[in-house]
């Protein structure tokens, strides 16, 4: 007769309030991963926000189809009532304003942070989730009697601040 | 006097038995951990559930996109019924939750102790108001203003 061995409950139960916590472990991780993914995705503007300033330069320079700037020096803050502090060599934003007649570069005037200006450009080619996002718009504007190319690039790499 | 004896036998024979013993301190322990896990959890759920942050940065960067994107002189309704009722239970005053820093183009939106501030870069000189369920921005040409102010002291 094959010796038949009566197992232990008690050892069965030490087993099984093992595989209890276990289980309590996993549910919980579970629950807390998907409440800190959900809580941790981003609300990033920062490619509107691009974009509204792309759009207000270009607004505030071309008017009815006729650039309305002269081509030497002029107040872009004051013309496009933007806050010059806010453009400060280190800051969250840029913009570039660049003007062509055919191929030449007839002008170009940048504020803020320049480095943004390379960073767009790798932004382009490759996902990076911490560089600035820009935003590039082109028209054409009438100056006298040429046609000129005017190309604005703006960027905002703004995150915000919790107090 | 029988029962009492009977009783103090039990006890007696309960500390005697080593196994009795071990059975109910896992049983404590277990319970314990048991406890432990149920009340961290809640404690968690409860502070994720307030959403207070994510309503802080949500409102804080519409407020400062759309006085970015406006012209002067025009007014803009924003509907803050959501916020509200969290502001409530956090007991922050209607006229406490969203604030302007002028020197430094900031929008700063609190529904607790802490806030969330996010950059505006236009140059306009705005008004925030609250009424019932709405926030009316007002957007004014800083220029403009300043000659009324000026014109005003003559």
């Amino acid at each position: 007769m094959s010796k038949i061995k009566k197992m232990d409950k008690r050892g069965g139960v030490k087993l099984l309030s093992i595989w209890w916590f276990f289980v309590l472990a996993v549910i919980a991780g579970g629950v807390v991963i998907a409440v800190i993914i959900y809580y941790s995705a981003d609300i990033n503007s920062n490619k509107l926000e691009s974009y509204i300033l792309a759009n207000k330069v270009m607004d505030c320079i071309i008017n009815k189809g006729n650039l309305d700037i002269g081509l030497e020096e002029f107040d872009v803050f004051e013309k496009c009532d933007l806050e010059q502090e806010v453009f400060r060599k280190n800051s969250n934003f840029y913009f570039k304003i660049k003007i062509y007649e055919g191929d030449e570069l007839v002008f170009s005037f940048d504020k803020g942070n320049s480095l943004f200006e390379k960073d767009c450009k790798i932004q382009e080619k490759i996902l990076a989730k911490s560089f600035p996002k820009c935003s590039e718009k082109r028209a054409s504007a009438a100056y006298g009697d040429k046609i000129l190319e005017v190309v604005v690039l703006a960027g905002s790499n703004q995150q915000g601040m919790k107090e | 006097m029988l029962k009492r004896g009977l009783r103090n036998k039990k006890v007696k024979n309960f500390l005697k038995n080593k196994k009795a013993q071990e059975r109910s301190l896992e049983t404590l322990i277990f319970f314990l951990l048991n406890t432990i896990f149920f009340v961290t959890m809640l404690f968690f759920i409860y502070h994720a559930g307030t959403r207070a942050f994510i309503y802080e940065e949500s409102y804080a960067k519409q407020i400062a996109l759309i006085m970015d994107n406006a012209k002067p002189e025009m007014a803009i309704l924003l509907d803050i019924s959501e916020i509200i009722e969290i502001a409530e239970k956090n007991n922050k005053q209607l006229n406490e939750i969203f604030k302007l820093d002028k020197e430094n183009n900031l929008v700063k939106v609190s529904l607790s102790e802490r806030g969330y501030s996010y950059q505006y870069f236009s140059d306009y000189d705005a008004d925030l108001k609250t009424d019932n369920n709405w926030l009316s921005i007002s957007i004014k040409d800083k220029k403009i203003e300043e000659k009324v102010r000026g014109e005003g002291n003559e």
